[in-house]
């Protein structure tokens, strides 16, 4: 196989890609909710990442972050994976399990359902999660997020 | 399988089914310990060559399993193991290890530490590699990660620092130091490959039947790697330098009456020397060649020796036993580039390593003319490289295509200085190997994975010579073929 098969073959693929599968839209409606204890009323988009990541495990008053996070499947996830990280729900997943079998991390605490994920941000210090807006209530707080 | 390899499948089995019923609790009813695991049955193929098993049969001898516990002791500190078993040809063989196994102390987020079984960090992928459902393909790409390699290069057991520096507008900075030492099993691949390590010719004039590695120590193996977060999101710059040294006894097996013989059929032909060639037949022209071929290879001095009882060691009768002593100094340089957008994957990694090896052996001092035996092999460059591209096109179907290039020696690309260097025993192609792969990966659900991928392969460095031992027809080198093909299928269940 030479330098031009090579090449058409990879073009190819890549087009491929693009007119069979193109990117849809998902909900954008998601926000970044702490415990009322995190005194930080704001973040850089970068520093949302960092934390769900596992890359930033503190807040600026050394008080630890308990971040959580939603299944796979839930839309809220989506949209706030594809908001903030930048990485659909199988890439997010991935790292994760890379992270836990070559034993550098624990595997992010996850819950089921948005109404769990809030009751926990609002009953846990340093905890920080994400929600839809229709879903907010007064013992959470909302951050503003810097893009 | 004996009784701690049923016992290890069994547990992992039995806290595969607990791991999903507890998943629906809080880990912390556990007591905060929580519990992963993964098994991987695979099935190889090929047309010609064994890929470090009986591929050219196909083999089922393919598959890697683990578990691992994980607490966290305090905020900062965290305590975890992993238990491994692999198979491969003869390599692992299921037996348990103890894999990783840390105990991590994260200070700050731009410095922590860890001590004990730590996994070797070199380039994107390395530390991952035992789990086949954390990438696209089933066979990361040779041309920098060589599976001869991959049991000896998994592990550092030392010390390390690891931290993300944050640097504003340029991104962010992570960097992984490890200091330690390796675990080297004497029957794996490393075993394997330091066979090949002694020069064809030596073999072929010193009649060596076989080489068995009885130690190994290593003195000092390190990792230093440093990954650049662009700016640009999703795409990582990163580099890593990463050695070794080590010192491996070996048992040489050598047929003393073939070397006696071969030196008595030199003494014949040593009258021939220095005959005009108009007073010889063809036939004596032809002796009178070899015997000059003979006396440039330095073997006439030798067989001379022989021939007088004046060698140093060759006092057996038949196949006697030598040690034979290993010095091996790797260092290398890994060069990454990942790039994630959307649903695409792009990566390419650039890696070279500068071996010096040394192999000493008393036996062959008279051939070499230098104290103790001591054969410096010329210090060489090993260079590998690769580009892969995947693209997941629904939740459940992924598609992969990488292009591999690895070369032994890069100032030896074609093979020539190598084939001629072995005697003409193996042919040019082991000194390269291109691998064209094309790979499938569907997630049946979140616990399990199948791959389905295929590779068309050029050239055979990334095959040990142990696993393909027989000549047809008695021809040295015919075992191995150029071009062949390889298939692999993998299932692998993880929770």
């Amino acid at each position: 196989m030479n330098f031009h098969k090579i090449t058409g073959l990879v073009t190819a693929f890549i087009v491929g890609i693009f007119l069979l599968f193109p990117c849809t839209g998902g909900a954008d409606d998601v926000v970044i909710i702490t415990n009322k204890s995190v005194s930080a009323d704001s973040l850089k988009e970068e520093d949302v990442k960092n934390i769900f990541i596992g890359k930033v495990t503190s807040w600026n008053d050394n008080q630890k972050i308990n971040f959580a996070t939603l299944p796979n499947g839930d839309e809220i996830h989506k949209a706030f994976l594809k908001k903030f990280i930048k990485r659909t729900p199988e890439q997010y997943s991935r790292y994760w399990k890379k992270q836990i079998f070559t034993g550098k991390s624990r595997i992010p605490k996850s819950f089921q359902t948005e109404k769990d994920m809030l009751e926990f941000v609002a009953g846990t210090k340093g905890a920080v999660g994400y929600a839809s807006t229709s879903q907010i209530t007064d013992d959470i707080k909302v951050l503003t997020i810097q893009f | 399988m004996n009784i701690m390899k049923k016992l290890f499948l069994v547990m992992i089995i039995v806290l595969s089914g607990l791991a999903n019923q507890v998943q629906a609790m809080e880990f912390d009813d556990l007591g905060g310990i929580e519990m992963h695991g993964f098994i991987s049955q695979g099935y190889l193929q090929s047309d010609e060559n064994n890929f470090f098993a009986d591929t050219e049969k196909g083999t089922t001898q393919f598959n890697e399993m683990g578990i691992n516990f994980s607490s966290d002791v305090t905020e900062k500190l965290r305590l975890g193991v992993q238990f491994f078993a692999r198979d491969m040809g003869t390599i692992g063989n299921n037996d348990v290890v103890l894999d990783w196994a840390i105990a991590d102390y994260r200070w700050r987020d731009w410095m922590g530490v860890r001590a004990g079984n730590m996994k070797w960090v070199n380039g994107l992928y390395n530390e991952s590699r035992d789990v086949d459902m954390l990438r696209t393909p089933i066979f990361l790409p040779q041309g920098v990660y060589n599976e001869a390699w991959r049991e000896t290069s998994a592990l550092i057991q030392g010390a390390g620092m690891y931290g993300e520096i944050p640097a504003n507008k340029a991104g962010s900075f992570s960097y992984d130091l490890q200091y330690g030492s390796m675990n080297m099993p004497v029957t794996g691949g490393p075993a394997k490959l330091l066979k090949d390590q002694i020069p064809g010719g030596l073999k072929k004039y010193y009649h060596i039947t076989d080489v068995e590695l009885d130690s190994v120590n290593v003195d000092e193996t390190f990792s230093d790697s440093v990954k650049w977060n662009t700016p640009l999101d999703g795409l990582v710059i990163g580099g890593t330098f990463w050695g070794y040294d080590f010192k491996a006894a070996a048992n040489t097996y050598i047929d003393l009456n073939a070397i006696r013989s071969d030196a008595a059929a030199y003494q014949q032909l040593v009258p021939l020397r220095g005959v005009p060639a108009s007073l010889l037949t063809p036939t004596q022209q032809a002796y009178q060649a070899a015997l000059t071929q003979l006396d440039a290879a330095g073997l006439g001095a030798f067989y001379t020796d022989v021939n007088n009882n004046t060698t140093s060691g060759l006092g057996g009768t038949v196949t006697e036993t030598y040690p034979t002593l290993f010095q091996v100094r790797a260092r290398t340089l890994t060069g990454s580039m990942e790039y994630t957008w959307r649903n695409l994957i792009v990566a390419a990694e650039y890696m070279q390593t500068t071996y010096n090896v040394n192999i000493q052996n008393t036996i062959w001092k008279d051939y070499y003319r230098t104290p103790a035996g001591m054969l410096n092999v010329p210090e060489f460059d090993a260079v590998g490289y690769y580009g892969s591209l995947s693209y997941r096109f629904t939740y459940w179907f992924e598609l992969g295509l990488y292009y591999s290039e690895y070369y032994r020696n890069k100032d030896d690309k074609d093979g020539e200085t190598r084939y001629v260097n072995y005697g003409g025993l193996e042919p040019k192609h082991r000194a390269w190997s291109k691998d064209y792969c094309l790979t499938t990966r569907f997630d049946i659900n979140e616990n399990w994975v199948l791959k389905l991928e295929g590779h068309v392969m050029n050239g055979t460095a990334v095959i040990y010579g142990a696993d393909n031992p027989d000549p047809i027809g008695g021809v040295a080198g015919s075992q191995y073929e150029e071009d062949w093909y390889l298939g692999a299928a993998k299932v692998t269940y993880s929770f």
